[in-house]
């Protein structure tokens, strides 16, 4: 595989003769059930082009949500705007490109009949096949469909791909997970308590179309909307009512996974054989990849471990791809860029973005296809998209950092024969809510000034480095420790230290100690990181006052830190603001060990600036 | 959508014509909107919700409101020249107030709602 990296390869500046055009001023709303084979009627609102002519067939853009594909909003709003304002300016771009846009609710959700016992279960992937021969069914459809969301929708996207259906010809793909148990529901292996709890909350509430929740989440939602839309036919809302009475049969995600520690436990007990894997996306790679359709993938390095997702799809299918990987917050709506705390939009706009993802399905469907993979991603600090088409980028080392005496970290290894650091767990350690682990709920995601942070931590800083230093890919840790406790949990967090002492975050990772196995049978999937396989039979509880060794890896991340400024270490044993804590009770105090035994470090992904 | 909303309260005026009829005790809202899907120009409970939470109209007030949706015309009768003064003078702020609600809302920390604490409760039922 060739190298590529241009310095100034902004994807959404490229122009080809695929980029957006205008074609039509506006768009028609229209809505309808379409009944799937199961007889489960689907919600679904349609916008066609004004203006199309009865001869002309168009594309359709398909977008399956579980958070209202329409809004009935409230007066006097309604007067102005339809029931689809909430993902302006997609539809407005779209249909004036030329795509017909269809927003589906998802069985047991929004005004869709049926019920969920999960997300992506397999009844509501197989729908994707039913809706497409709908869809392909419709006097104005040339036969094409593809398919985008960001989060959820962008799960959707991806799932209707692994259908195989000949007329899906590309997806794309925006802050979604593959692995769900390590992208955001169990990342390390510690439960993300704070999100799932929310999402469960608030997900229950919006099946059962109550608003009132999106006060406190997000205000202006509440006051804009009043709820679901109903299809249009459906003046009494007397098909709304009974869609929305068998939601009461959902399962609540929450209550199904609250208790769950490894990767093979079942999620709901009711069926035997649903493991956290039957609804991941990796295990479906073969399906995905049969047909062969263009994937364009993005995600951000702050949000979750999805930037990690997508550097995953890039490495293990085979299908061309888009991958971008970028500075902003879930779904790319606020700039989340720590390096740059008062950018005040988000870069690129939500419009640009949306030009750039028209671009990518008309060079798919329009004759010029795809034939390549292509990562894009942006380096924080130098504030410059860059490009390549392999991964680790071509130039990338791996270059240790030891912790030693004084809470330094230096490139030296430890010669001393002893030397150790002990910290007491400091459970009221935390990252706030404005966090990667927070972000899929669309919060902004905002690391600010962590010197405060870091006072409930135990750090380990370099001197002023004297060059420029470009981190690309993913850190990995290996911790030479003991502890008082057979359970526990490690927090490390790769700071950099500028001139005045402000302390700005770069990327973090955690593991679950019972965890720390590093299994050498192949992975489910290729990994940059150590393997950790969270299954039962590779537990391995500390014993207490045993030195044991904890190696794992950070989320990638790309970074340009200053000459001056210091790369710093900080290591916690909770996030008491996002995670459960581990051990339940107890205070541990965990010996880090940093001597020519047992010498502590951090592997940093460098990049030559030569 | 959060681009929208600064240009909202010209939408309104662009898009919704008020007659007052003091003599009779009439306001009418013509709506100008073209493609109001049947059913959807409002039902009377919900114009009075909007007086009340974007008019800022607390107090106990009897609206007689009639939606035509042949024409879009939204008829509010008020009982005496007081009341009518009352809702006519929170109909002259409604737009700006409704408008201006939504940018600070969207302007809103989540989890900080509390400046719309005395703003009240929307009607739920559709």
């Amino acid at each position: 595989m060739t190298m590529n990296q241009n310095k100034d390869a902004n994807p959404f500046k490229q122009r080809d003769e695929y980029y957006f055009q205008q074609r039509f001023e506006d768009y028609s709303v229209s809505s309808t059930y379409v009944t799937m084979r199961d007889g489960v009627k689907i919600a679904m609102t349609i916008c066609l082009p004004k203006g199309l002519s009865p001869e002309e067939k168009i594309p359709a853009l398909l977008y399956q949500t579980r958070y209202h594909r329409a809004h009935h909003l409230r007066l006097p709003y309604r007067w102005i705007w339809n029931e689809i304002v909430d993902y302006y300016p997609k539809t407005e771009l779209f249909t004036a490109g030329g795509y017909a846009v269809l927003f589906v609710d998802v069985r047991g959700c929004g005004a869709s009949y049926g019920y969920r016992l999960g997300p992506f279960s397999e009844e509501e992937v197989k729908d994707g096949v039913d809706i497409v021969d709908w869809i392909t069914s419709q006097p104005w459809s040339d036969g094409n469909v593809v398919s985008n969301g960001i989060s959820y929708t962008g799960f959707t996207a991806e799932w209707l791909a692994t259908n195989n259906h000949p007329k899906v010809k590309s997806i794309m793909t925006g802050h979604s997970g593959w692995d769900p148990f390590v992208d955001m529901i169990l990342p390390g292996g510690c439960y993300n308590t704070a999100f799932i709890q929310l999402w469960s909350f608030y997900g229950k509430q919006l099946d059962q179309n109550v608003m009132k929740q999106m006060k406190m989440l997000a205000a202006h939602r509440w006051i804009l909307m009043k709820g679901v839309k109903h299809i249009h036919s459906d003046k009494d809302y007397s098909q709304l009512k009974e869609a929305i009475e068998e939601h009461k049969q959902n399962e609540a995600v929450y209550d199904n996974i609250s208790e769950v520690t490894y990767r093979d436990e079942d999620i709901r007990i009711e069926i035997a054989e649903s493991s956290f894997d039957e609804r991941s996306i990796f295990k479906y790679q073969e399906d995905l990849q049969k047909l062969n359709i263009p994937i364009y993938s993005w995600a951000s390095w702050l949000d979750a471990n999805f930037a990690d997702v997508v550097i995953e799809r890039f490495l293990n299918l085979s299908n061309p791809q888009v991958a971008i990987i970028g500075d902003w917050n879930h779904g790319a709506h606020l700039p989340a860029n720590p390096y740059d705390p008062s950018r005040p939009e988000v870069i690129p706009s939500p419009r640009e973005r949306i030009k750039t993802e028209i671009s990518f399905f008309n060079r798919c469907l329009k004759g010029g296809g795809l034939k390549s993979k292509t990562l894009y991603y942006y380096t924080m600090g130098e504030e410059r998209w860059k490009k390549t088409d392999i991964w680790p980028p071509l130039g990338q080392s791996l270059q240790r950092w030891y912790f030693q005496e004084n809470n330094r970290l230096a490139k030296e290894e430890p010669e001393a024969n002893e030397g150790s650091d002990d910290y007491k767990v400091n459970f009221r350690a935390g990252t706030g809510f404005l966090n990667r682990w927070m972000g899929p709920a669309g919060t902004p995601i905002r690391y600010t000034d962590r010197k405060k942070d870091d006072e409930k931590l135990y750090l380990y800083t370099s001197l002023h480095l004297e060059n420029d230093l470009e981190i690309t890919g993913n850190p990995i840790v290996t911790l030479y420790l003991s502890s008082t406790h057979e359970d526990g949990a490690i927090f490390v967090y790769l700071e950099d230290v500028d001139e005045e002492g402000n302390v700005i975050y770069i990327t973090d990772g955690n593991l679950r100690l019972i965890h720390r196995k590093v299994s050498s049978e192949k992975p489910p999937y290729k990994t940059i990181i150590p393997y950790h396989s969270f299954l039962k039979k590779d537990a391995l509880p500390l014993v207490p006052n045993e030195v044991a060794e904890i190696k794992f890896g950070l989320h990638a991340t790309s970074v340009l830190i200053k000459k001056g400024h210091r790369i710093r270490v900080a290591i916690a044993g909770a996030d008491r603001d996002m995670f459960k804590r581990y051990p339940a009770k107890g205070k541990p105090i965990i010996t880090i060990e940093r001597n020519k035994k047992y010498p502590s470090f951090i592997e940093i992904p460098i990049i030559s600036r030569e | 959508m959060e681009e929208l909303f600064p240009k909202l309260n010209n939408i309104f005026n662009d898009t919704i014509e008020i007659r007052e009829d003091k003599d009779q005790l009439l306001i009418e809202l013509k709506i100008k909107k073209k493609d109001i899907v049947p059913g959807d120009l409002g039902k009377p409970n919900e114009v009075k919700e909007m007086i009340r939470m974007f008019g800022g109209v607390k107090q106990e007030i009897s609206l007689d409101v009639a939606v035509d949706e042949n024409t879009n015309i939204i008829t509010i009768k008020m009982r005496n020249k007081e009341e009518f003064e009352i809702i006519s003078t929170a109909m002259k702020n409604l737009w700006k107030n409704a408008s201006n609600l939504l940018i600070e809302a969207s302007n809103v920390e989540p989890g900080s709602a509390g400046s719309f604490k005395d703003l009240g409760d929307f009607d739920e039922n559709y």
